[in-house]
C-alpha cells in the first residue's frame, strides 16, 4: 500500500470517527452554550456559532447527516445503475444497449445544479409531497445525487460487463440451458461487482462534495439539520469579523472527508487491478 | 439413424459498412452437410477462419444459422441436453469466481436433474470420478487449477446432463503437450464407456487422428473433403488436403513440408469457382470458374475437385525439390 493510501486511510478513519462517533459524545447539536462565536478551546473544541450552539456537535451531526446521504444517494444510484449496466453490456451493440445508453445520455446531458434548481424551484426547499410519497429536503438530495450518479455508475459497470460476456462461461452456461437472466444476474454480476463498488467508494466522496455545495447554496439540507454544506453556508458573513473556526472547521471536514474518499478508492482500484487478472 | 445431422448449413455474418455502401457479407460457412453415426467422432479440421468454429457455435445452438438444417435424432429443435460443448479455454469457460462444485452443479440444478442435496452430491462425485478426479477440487476456484484438470471439470460438466453428442472445440489446443495426451485419452475412453458421439473441430491433425472415425476438411466455409478418417489421412485426395497433411510433420510427405503459395482469401468476397483455385497447384482455367460438387468416389468419400480423375498422381508440388 502506498503512502498516500495511507494517508487516505488515515483521513477516512477521522472522517468516520467524528461522523459516527462524534454526535454520541457532542450532546444537542442545537443546544445554546450563552457563548457567541466563541474560539475553539477546551471548553468548545470548535468553537461556537453566532447563535451560540457548539460546532463541534454541529460539525459532527453535519458530517454524519452528509454520510448518510452520500451513501443512501450512491445506493439508489447504484441500484438503478448497475442493472441497467449489465443489460446494456450483456447486450453489446444490439438495441437494448442502444436503448439504455440514449436514455443514459440524455440524464448525463442535464448538469447536476441545473437539474437541481429546477427540481427545487418547482417543490421548493422544504417538505413536498410525490404522489402519496412525503419527501423531506433531505430525500430530495439524496434523489438528485443518486440520479446524477445513475450515467457514471452504469458506464463503469457497462464496460466491465462488455469485457465479460466475451469469457467462454457466457457461452458455456446458455449451451447447459441456464436462462440468459441467470447467466446475467448469477455469474457475470459476480465478476463486474467489484470494479463497479470500487468507482460507487470514490464517488462517496464526490457526493459529499455535491451535498456540501447544494446545502451550502440553500438548496440541500435545510436548516435547523446541520449538514456540512449548510454550517459552511451560515459562516459566510462571519469569516470578515474575525470568526475564522466558523468556516474554517465544517470547510476542513469536507476536505478531510473527500480527499480521504478519494485516496482510499484509488488504493482499492489499484488492489484490484493487481489481484483481479489472471 | 444419425444421432446429429447438419443440412445444407449456411452462415453468413452481415457486417455494416456504414453510410450507403451496400453491407458486407462474411461467408463463414456454405451449404456444409454431414451426419454423425451414434457411437462415432467425426473430425472437422482445417485452418483458422475456415469456418470450423462457426459450426460449433451452430451445432450447440449459440449461432442460428443463416439457412439449413441441424437434427439432433431426427428432429430439428434445440434441446438444451442432447448436446453439449466443450470449448478451447477452460479459464475462460468456467467462471473464475465460482467454485467447480458449483459449475458441476448448475447444470443439474437447471435440469432439476438428481434433486435433493444427498443424489446431487453423489451425482457431482461420479461425474469427477469419469474424469478422475478427485473431491478436493470441488472447493477450489478455477484460478489455482492446472489447465488440463480444468479441462476435465468442463467435460465433466458437459457430461452432467447426459448429453448423446459432445461438440469439442479445439479441446487441446490450449493445453501442454504432456497434457494433451491424457485428455485425448481420457476423451477415447469416455467415448467407449458412455456411448457418445464426438464432433471434433480441431487444426491439430495429430489429434483428429487419434480420435476420428470419419473426417471433414474445410476450406474457406466449404468442406472440400470428407471420408473415412484412416483413407483421407493416409491417401488424401483434394491438393487442399494434401497441402495441410504435406503441413504436419511426419505425416504424408518426408519431405520438408511444402508451403501453399499465398494467403487464404477474405471470407468477404471467397473466389468465384472452387474457392481453392487462387492457391492450387493444379487448377485450371476451368477452376476459376466452375464449383466442383462434393462428389461420392467409389471409395465412399466425397472430394469436391474439377481434376477428381487427375488426384491419383501426387501433386507436382509434392517432389518439388524448390
Amino acid at each position: 500500500m502506498s503512502a498516500l493510501t495511507w494517508t487516505g486511510v488515515v483521513l477516512l478513519v477521522l472522517f468516520l470517527l467524528l461522523a459516527v462517533f462524534g454526535p454520541l459524545l457532542a450532546g444537542d447539536p442545537d443546544a445554546q452554550t450563552g457563548q457567541t462565536l466563541a474560539a475553539p478551546g477546551m471548553e468548545h473544541l470548535f468553537g461556537t456559532d453566532h447563535l451560540q450552539r457548539d460546532l463541534f456537535a454541529r460539525a459532527a451531526e453535519g458530517a454524519q447527516v452528509s454520510l448518510l446521504v452520500a451513501v443512501a444517494a450512491v445506493a439508489f444510484g447504484l441500484v438503478v445503475a448497475v442493472p441497467a449496466g449489465l443489460v446494456a453490456g450483456y447486450f453489446g451493440g444490439r438495441w437494448p444497449d442502444d436503448l439504455i445508453m440514449r436514455v443514459l445520455e440524455a440524464l448525463q446531458a442535464l448538469p447536476l445544479f441545473v437539474f437541481a434548481l429546477f427540481v427545487i424551484g418547482i417543490t421548493g426547499t422544504g417538505d413536498s409531497q410525490l404522489g402519496p410519497l412525503p419527501l423531506t429536503s433531505t430525500t430530495k438530495v439524496v434523489l438528485l445525487l443518486g440520479v446524477g450518479f445513475i450515467p457514471y455508475f452504469a458506464r463503469v459497470t457497462r464496460s466491465a460487463a462488455l469485457v465479460e460476456v466475451q469469457e467462454d462461461y457466457v457461452d458455456a452456461l446458455r449451451v447447459i440451458g441456464v436462462p440468459r437472466w441467470r447467466v446475467i444476474a448469477g455469474e457475470v454480476l459476480v465478476n463486474v461487482l467489484p470494479p463497479v463498488l470500487v468507482q460507487a467508494f470514490l464517488w462517496l466522496g464526490v457526493a459529499i462534495f455535491a451535498e456540501s455545495a447544494l446545502s451550502f447554496l440553500g438548496l440541500g439540507i435545510q436548516p435547523p439539520r446541520p449538514s456540512l454544506g449548510n454550517i459552511l453556508g451560515d459562516a459566510t458573513g462571519y469569516m470578515l469579523l474575525g470568526a475564522w473556526w466558523y468556516s474554517i472547521i465544517p470547510g476542513l471536514v469536507i476536505l478531510v472527508a473527500t480527499v480521504g474518499f478519494n485516496l482510499v478508492g484509488d488504493g482499492l482500484g489499484d488492489a484490484l487491478d493487481a489481484h483481479g487478472h489472471r | 439413424m444419425s444421432v446429429i445431422s447438419a443440412e445444407r448449413l449456411v452462415k453468413h455474418y452481415r457486417i455494416r459498412s456504414g453510410g450507403r455502401r451496400p453491407d458486407r457479407v462474411v461467408h463463414a460457412v456454405d451449404d456444409v452437410s454431414f451426419e454423425l453415426a451414434e457411437g462415432s467422432t467425426l473430425a472437422i479440421v482445417g485452418e483458422s477462419g475456415c469456418g470450423k468454429s462457426t459450426i460449433a457455435r451452430m451445432l450447440v445452438r449459440l449461432t442460428e444459422p443463416t439457412a439449413g438444417r441441424i437434427l439432433v435424432q431426427g428432429r430439428d429443435t434445440v434441446d438444451r441436453r442432447a448436446v453439449q460443448f466443450v470449448s478451447q479455454n477452460p479459464w475462460s469457460a468456467l467462471n473464475r469466481r465460482k467454485s467447480i462444485r458449483h459449475a458441476l452443479e448448475q447444470p443439474l440444478a437447471v435440469h432439476g436433474l438428481h434433486p435433493g442435496r444427498a443424489a446431487r452430491a453423489a451425482r457431482v462425485r461420479e461425474l469427477l470420478d469419469l474424469v478422475g478426479l478427485t473431491e478436493e477440487y470441488l472447493d477450489r476456484r478455477p484460478g489455482g487449477v492446472s489447465g488440463g484438470e480444468l479441462q476435465r471439470v468442463t467435460v465433466a460438466r458437459a457430461l452432467a446432463v447426459e448429453p448423446r453428442v459432445l461438440v469439442l472445440d479445439e479441446p487441446t489446443a490450449s493445453l501442454d503437450v504432456s497434457v494433451k495426451a491424457l485428455l485425448v485419452n481420457l476423451l477415447a475412453d469416455l467415448r467407449r464407456r458412455l456411448g457418445l458421439s464426438y464432433v471434433l473441430i480441431t487444426h491439430e491433425i495429430d489429434i483428429a487422428r487419434h480420435l476420428a472415425d470419419r473426417v471433414a476438411v474445410m476450406y474457406l466455409g466449404r468442406i472440400v473433403e470428407t471420408g473415412d478418417a484412416e483413407q483421407v489421412f493416409t491417401d488424401p485426395r483434394h491438393p487442399y488436403t494434401r497441402a495441410l497433411l504435406a503441413a504436419v510433420p511426419g505425416i504424408g510427405s518426408r519431405e520438408p513440408a511444402p508451403l501453399l503459395r499465398g494467403e487464404v482469401p477474405s471470407a468477404v468476397s471467397p473466389p468465384p469457382g472452387c474457392r481453392f483455385h487462387t492457391r492450387c497447384p493444379m487448377a485450371v482455367d476451368a477452376c476459376a470458374r466452375t464449383e466442383a460438387a462434393l462428389e461420392p468416389g467409389p471409395d465412399g468419400r466425397r472430394v469436391a475437385c474439377l481434376r477428381l480423375d487427375d488426384l491419383t498422381a501426387p501433386p507436382p508440388f509434392l517432389n518439388d525439390p524448390s
